[in-house]
């Protein structure tokens, strides 16, 4: 089947949207990154906000959406209605950061809003799942959908706290404010975010079977990118923490490749019980 | 003004001209401000026949606002039974396909070309009378030459009705000693019946319903595809017997649809069949099945002429393929054996078991029944009424000796096909006198074509499949229906043809008429054997054909080995062409076009069993016209006896006092009083005008009851039963006796000269060897060099004996249900679903060439390679006769010693081949491969080279007109020729891709009555 | 409820087409887009026993239609005889039942952009007429009725085959409704997940023409 961009933009970046907001609910408890809260939303609900919007580029006749209030059993209807709780969710902790109201408030809405994140990240790959399609018909292809943007959320998160760093204190102050951070368990977070990246990536594609070069280039595609190079950032961070920047934003978009690849994977590989008329969809 | 003929250009035109010819015509494509005869939503449903085959179903269109914008199958059709199929359904794209031809053209510019200049239809009509009488005046009126066939509902008998009225000339149409008339011809001289093609003949019987008891039990469909030939109504009609427990046998290189539901498919290889035929008598003869038919175990021996002795002296000329075939011969005439008899009286002699002595003959009565022993085999010394004793063989120890060599392991390996399920075949044949064959037209696209006529005639007659309830060949349709005609596909109208006061054609323009003496058969439908005529044209011997009216679809698609023709066409005076849009050889040959209608503009009188169906005018458009008035205003503008164009074989066409007879009438003026006359043909007499005929039509002309009921079955033994069932409804004539004996009906199939009937059917094909020497004419013809052998024989295939070893594979053809002939290939639904001929071809060979499902492929044959290319058979023959002196070269070239080659340039078009798309099949007979006959409209666009049009997929590049031709008929070979393949890409240019076929989606047009309508 | 659909008798069915072109032109049907196909399967076998049975799809009315349920705006729908349809003025064009129908048999209406298939011919069969391809098919082998009326033409056809002539399309806890009749006669039922395209080409003349 041909590649459906759109659903693999949207659903790729919404995940790294929802995995973003994740280290940012995570870092209210740990604290270990404060500066970075405000802009880390911000750019979760802007990434959210254009993953949303992709999803749209995939339906002829977006004037009609709001039919789908009707029927609020299908894929997509689930979909839209986790990526509104995230943004909403994403905006109420900006607000409530921007205000400085109470921390127990803002831990709630962080968590409650980190929950939507993953569970959409989930849901995406969720909507796939039809008797109709016997190779997408298995809960790895969702476990594989939340498990691939993990490492792009992260890795999102790291450089947008190694920018805000850097911005804050000038480079010498950012490599030390790194250091400083004690940043150990985002690093570590995204090498086992890598790996199980990997994982998941091999698990859906192996139980799929992937048929021909097409699909075991985007196999390779995704687990180097999306796993391994996240997994090796995660690994040397600690090491070389003023490579905090660099090591980040090269996971980040490494593992958003990554995604999109295992996304492209579904594509290539999905049969039908039966394509009787052939169709081009 | 100038156009090439396709969508954009009438555009332009239409723009150009603005509106209005002669007949107040809007443009081409906004004729919509004509007054409306209806209201706005005016929805009617017209019951009409279809004409996209020659299947004539029952199909209502339903009319909105004067458009057509639905068809449908009619219920009350008891053939189709409300079934309509892909061609019938794609009436409403064809006739508004924005290519439909709108207005008499004129050529300007080259040739081959497509530049064209609207004229009128007056016009059109006086320049092909300034040519016919050019012609008369300077080299006589055998210069005509007039065409039809390749589809496209053109009305079989006009052609010939206008040469015959003009007084001499030439017909042919690519299918006729190709397709049909071989069967049509032969098949009824054998088995007194008549031909029992599923396609042409329709054989009611098999379309009885159950409910009436004695369905086809056993059916041998031999060569024909029912399901895809007609689906609505023989692929219908095949489905409910096989659906009723009728076992079917498919004999077919094919694996096609009726061969897959079948009990046993014997994949035959083409050009193979008379072997096949040849084994089948010997294993029935073999193993007695001719005597162990359930209830007719003496059939046999009764009813046929095999008892009857064969004249040993006879020196029969057998056929240059197959010299060394039995040479059996004339059966023995009465006269030469008993002093008391006479030419009056003549007759054939038998051997009487009981009596112990040669016996003359006699047709089987009520009185004399159980007086006739036959000895069916062996010989029988004869002494003449001279005194000389001559060993004479019965014709059934004639045929045993002819199908001596021709065991079924000898069979198999001929064939392609196991012994084993051949002889599962023959069992299923013999198990049930209900069934028989249904002969197709496969064998009529070889020169074995009359071989197999006479072969599966013969099989019927020894096996007793005749005129039994469940028969193809037999007489149904209880009192009152014409019988044979109650289902047949062309004929009409009944008389169209006949004898007249005035006489418009005299022997010697009969007798030269070209390679007709040699092959007679031509003669069943007045037609011309096309290579004499393709050889006349290109070396003006033994004469100049100079004006060509031809009225059908693409000759280029439907003529054998068509790029022989290209050399052909500059030959000509004027070249006229009438069809419903340009076709190949428009832009090839055409100097004039004539736009014709299609089906849903005709009216034609159509009988379905018991019910008459009536072809309407559903509409009509732009200045096309029913052919009918191409022909009419041809003879009209010469008719006028103060113009320096007249003819008074012309002027008197267009009189009906003159003509003299009613059932030859005259031309006519209006398309009006054709369609009358048309609603008088309808089979009621109570109609006389179109008017009527649109609300009383269709009609049940007698319930189910009456005419199932009241089938005469087995007649032939019951006295009376007369042709068939003929006679008026409900009157069943009284006894009837000859010279005071009461005979049975029997057969009729003697030859003509036998005066004492003995009523037997003629598996000896004794009449067919009479006609080859005496022709059937009111005039004696001078006999054919080769004789018309009185029994099948089988030849291998020239190009297998010529060319095997560089091209390996045998080509079949065959039908497909989304066209008939070379029609319909720009019709854009049926495009989409067969947009390139498929190459059917086995795994083993694909694998053998390198070629997988889906790849294209290159074909060519020695023609499209220069080493067969068309040769000079006429400068050697006869003036008057057009007979060659002999069969030696040194007399001449002939069709026996073919002289020099003649068109090797026009052959050399083609020395690409042509494409198709491959279709890996295990569904195909060993050695061979298919493809059906296709060429590409695509190429008549603007802009495009339309030489394409029919050099890129049409398999007719690749067949043969050269070599062989049979006595009989002088058929040539289209099926079983031998070609070699590669793959290949796809051809630059075709269409393919369903969206590729978007310009030829219909654009609804109005009503404007048409040519010549008087509102 | 009743159920509403098409029975086939893949005995009678001889690959005419008539069932398509019928459709095309009843429903008004763009060149490359179908509601209704007609899949040649076979030949199988060994020369010459070979075996063959032509396959019209359209949409199956199944039970529990996927398309239905994944549908975000409920343009495809049961309707009250139980009949699913799509209502084209609702469909936003996500294509997700498309992907969900186990078949393939739903169409793309490129002109409209909505997602179309087989209606039943609702509009004839409101008017007492049979659908298109039931009335034109030159086998006498569509049947169109209610499945859950015994004197239905479709009730019928089943009840007069052998049980074991009686198939569905596979299913895959959908439920299609409408039922093949093919015997063992003519051949051997291939389910529907096993047969494909032999050639490689992607041009639908050639789809799922096996060899």
């Amino acid at each position: 089947m041909e590649i459906q961009w759109s659903l693999v933009l949207f659903t790729a970046l919404t995940g790294l949207a929802g995995w973003l907001f994740v280290c940012v609910a995570v870092d209210e408890f740990l604290g270990r990154a404060k500066k970075a809260s405000f802009p880390a939303a911000v750019v979760s609900i802007v990434v959210a906000i254009v993953g949303g919007l992709a999803s749209v580029t995939h339906l002829s006749h977006p004037d009609r959406i709001m039919g789908a209030l009707s029927h609020p059993t299908s894929g997509i209807f689930v979909e839209a209605v986790l990526i509104g709780c995230l943004i909403v969710c994403v905006a109420v902790y900006l607000v409530l950061l921007k205000r400085g109201a109470g921390v127990g408030a803002r831990k709630a809405v962080a968590v409650v809003g980190a929950v939507f994140g993953v569970l959409l990240s989930f849901m995406a790959g969720e909507s796939y799942l039809m008797s109709a399609r016997p190779n997408w018909n298995t809960q790895l292809l969702p476990l594989g959908y939340l498990l691939t943007v993990a490492p792009a959320g992260i890795a999102a998160y790291l450089t947008v706290v190694a920018a805000v760093a850097g911005k804050g204190a000038g480079e010498a102050a950012g490599k030390d404010a790194a250091a400083s951070l004690e940043l150990k368990p985002y690093p570590m977070a995204l090498l086992v975010a890598g790996v199980l990246s990997a994982v998941g990536v091999l698990a859906y594609t192996l139980s799929a079977g992937a048929s021909d070069g097409a699909a075991f280039g985007l196999l390779a595609l995704a687990v180097i990118a999306g796993g391994v190079v996240p997994c090796v950032a995660g690994a040397l961070l600690p090491k070389k923490p003023e490579s905090l920047l660099a090591l980040a934003a090269a996971s980040c978009v490494c593992a958003l490749v990554g995604a999109i690849a295992y996304r492209c994977i579904m594509w290539v590989v999905t049969v039908p019980v039966a394509d009787l008329f052939m169709t081009v969809i | 003004m100038s156009l090439t003929m396709s969508r954009r250009s009438f555009m332009k035109a239409a723009a150009v001209t603005g509106a209005v010819g002669a007949l107040g015509l809007g443009s081409a494509h906004n004729l919509t401000q004509s007054d409306k005869a209806w209201a706005d939503d005016d929805v009617q449903e017209v019951r009409t026949s279809c004409r996209a085959c020659i299947a004539n179903c029952g199909v209502i269109a339903t009319v909105r606002n004067g458009r057509v914008i639905k068809l449908k199958g009619d219920p009350i059709d008891p053939m189709s039974k409300g079934r309509i199929c892909p061609k019938g359904l794609s009436g409403v794209q064809a006739l508004y396909h924005p290519n439909r031809n709108k207005y008499p053209m004129k050529r300007v510019g080259e040739k081959p070309g497509n530049k064209w200049e609207r004229i009128s239809w007056d016009e059109a009509a006086k320049t092909v009378a300034q040519a016919l009488i050019d012609m008369r005046d300077k080299t006589g009126k055998h210069g005509l030459l007039t065409s039809t066939g390749g589809g496209g509902n053109p009305q079989f008998f006009s052609p010939p009705r206008f040469r015959n009225f003009w007084g001499a000339g030439n017909v042919f149409e690519p299918g006729c000693a190709q397709c049909y008339l071989p069967r049509n011809y032969t098949m009824p001289l054998v088995n007194g019946l008549g031909d029992t093609s599923i396609a042409d003949s329709g054989c009611s019987e098999l379309y009885k319903p159950a409910r009436y008891g004695g369905i086809t039990e056993a059916y041998v469909i031999w060569g024909t595809g029912p399901a895809w030939h007609s689906p609505s109504t023989s692929g219908r009609c095949v489905a409910e017997l096989r659906a009723n427990g009728c076992k079917t046998v498919v004999v077919d290189p094919r694996f096609n649809a009726d061969a897959s539901k079948a009990d046993v498919w014997l994949p035959i290889k083409p050009g193979t069949d008379m072997a096949m035929m040849l084994g089948w008598m010997h294993y029935i003869i073999e193993n007695k099945l001719y005597e162990k038919i359930p209830g007719y175990e003496d059939f046999c021996e009764q009813w046929t002429n095999l008892p009857f002795l064969v004249d040993p002296r006879d020196n029969v000329s057998l056929p240059p393929v197959a010299e060394d075939i039995t040479k059996d011969g004339q059966l023995l005439r009465a006269s030469e054996v008993f002093s008391d008899v006479t030419a009056e009286n003549e007759g054939y002699v038998y051997f009487d078991t009981e009596k112990g002595e040669v016996t003359k003959a006699f047709a089987l009565g009520p009185d004399n029944d159980g007086t006739y022993h036959p000895q069916l085999f062996g010989t029988v010394d004869v002494t003449l009424k001279d005194g000389t004793t001559i060993t004479c063989k019965t014709a059934f120890q004639a045929y045993k000796d002819r199908c001596e060599a021709f065991d079924l392991d000898t069979v198999a390996k001929i064939t392609g096909c196991q012994k084993e399920k051949i002889i599962e075949a023959i069992e299923i044949y013999c198990s049930s006198p209900h069934g028989g064959i249904s002969l197709g037209v496969a064998t009529d696209m070889y020169p074995g074509s009359a071989q197999a006529a006479i072969g599966a005639a013969a099989l019927d007659c020894m096996t007793a499949h005749l005129w039994h309830p469940g028969c193809p060949a037999n007489k149904t349709g209880g009192q009152g229906s014409s019988g044979l005609s109650s289902a047949e596909s062309t004929i009409f109208p009944s008389g169209f043809i006949g004898e007249t006061a005035y006489k418009f054609m005299d022997d010697e323009a009969v007798l030269e008429r070209l390679g007709y003496a040699e092959h007679k058969g031509l003669g069943g439908w007045m037609h011309s054997h096309i290579p004499t005529i393709l050889s006349a044209i290109l070396t003006g011997e033994p004469y100049q054909p100079k004006v060509w009216i031809e009225r059908s679809g693409n000759k280029m698609a439907a003529l054998g080995n068509s790029s022989s023709w290209v050399d052909a066409f500059p030959k000509f005076d004027l070249i006229v062409h009438g069809y419903m849009y340009p076709t190949s050889f428009t832009t090839e040959a055409a100097d004039i076009v004539f736009p014709v209608c299609e089906w849903l503009e005709n009216a034609f009188a159509q009988n379905r069993l018991n019910v008459n169906l009536m072809r309407k005018p559903v509409t009509n458009l732009f200045e096309a016209a029913d052919e009918i008035m191409m022909w009419g205003k041809i003879a009209e503008a010469m008719s006028d006896p103060s113009s320096d164009l007249y003819d008074a074989n012309m002027e008197a066409c267009m009189d009906s006092e003159k003509i003299g007879s009613p059932m030859v009438p005259a031309y006519w003026k209006t398309i009006n009083e054709y369609w009358d006359w048309v609603a008088q043909q309808g089979g009621d007499p109570s109609v006389t005008t179109m008017k009527q005929a649109m609300d009383v039509f269709p009609e049940e002309w007698a319930t189910d009851d009456e005419y199932w009921g009241g089938t005469v079955y087995d007649g032939y033994c019951k006295v009376n039963a007369g042709g068939g069932a003929g006679g008026k409804k409900g009157d069943l004539v009284a006894a009837a006796a000859d010279d005071g004996k009461v005979t049975y009906t029997g057969f009729s199939t003697c030859a003509s000269d036998i005066k004492d009937d003995p009523k037997k059917c003629g598996p000896y094909a004794d009449t067919m060897l009479y006609i080859g020497r005496h022709g059937k004419e009111k005039f004696e013809m001078p006999a054919a060099l080769v004789d018309y052998n009185p029994m099948p024989y089988y030849f291998e295939p020239e190009d297998q004996t010529d060319f095997g070893d560089e091209y390996p594979l045998r080509l079949t053809e065959g039908r497909i249900p989304y066209y008939h002939h070379g029609t319909l290939r720009n019709n854009p639904y049926l495009r989409e679903l067969y947009p390139a001929p498929e190459l059917w071809i086995s795994p083993e060979n694909a694998e053998k060439y390198g070629i997988k499902d889906g790849d294209w492929v290159n074909v060519k044959s020695p023609r499209t390679d220069g080493k067969d290319v068309f040769c000079d058979i006429t400068t050697g023959v006869d003036k008057k006769t057009t007979l060659a002196k002999s069969k030696n070269a040194a007399d001449g070239p002939s069709e026996f010693a073919p002289g020099e080659e003649l068109t090797a340039n026009g052959q050399s078009i083609v020395k690409d081949g042509i494409y198709g798309v491959a279709r890996v099949t295990k569904g195909i007979a060993e050695g061979s491969v298919y493809m059906e006959r296709f060429w590409n409209p695509e190429f008549l666009e603007d802009g495009s080279d339309g030489r394409k049009s029919w050099t890129t997929e049409n398999m007719n590049v690749l067949t043969k007109n050269t070599g062989y031709f049979n006595p009989e008929f002088g058929t040539y070979t289209l099926r079983g020729i031998h070609v070699k393949i590669e793959k290949a890409q796809k051809p630059e240019g075709v269409w393919y891709d369903p969206t590729d076929f978007e310009p030829w989606m219909p654009e609804p047009t109005d009503f404007t009555g048409g040519a010549f309508y008087q509102s | 409820m009743s159920h509403y659909c098409l029975v086939v008798d893949l005995d009678r069915c001889f690959g005419c087409h008539a069932c398509e072109v019928a459709c095309k032109n009843e429903n008004g049907i763009a060149l490359g887009e179908y509601w209704n196909r007609v899949i040649q399967v076979g030949p199988h076998g060994t020369f010459p026993d070979l075996e063959q049975y032509w396959l019209p799809v359209q949409c199956q009315q199944c039970e529990d239609a996927p398309c239905v349920h994944v549908c975000p705006t409920g343009a495809s729908y049961r309707d009250a005889d139980g009949k699913v349809l799509v209502d084209k003025e609702k469909c936003i064009g996500c294509k997700y039942c498309m992907m969900a129908c186990p078949y393939g048999v739903r169409s793309w209406n490129a002109a409209e952009k909505a997602v179309e298939k087989c209606t039943l011919c609702g509009h004839l069969t409101a008017a007492g007429e049979q659908p298109a391809c039931v009335a034109s098919c030159c086998a006498s082998a569509r049947f169109y009725g209610d499945l859950d009326d015994p004197e239905s033409d479709v009730s019928k056809a089943i009840a007069a085959a052998d049980a074991s002539s009686v198939h569905s399309l596979k299913d895959v806890g959908n439920k299609p409704a409408t039922r093949y009749i093919l015997s063992k006669k003519i051949a051997t039922w291939h389910d529907v997940d096993e047969i494909s395209p032999a050639s490689d080409s992607a041009d639908p003349a050639w789809f799922a023409k096996e060899a």
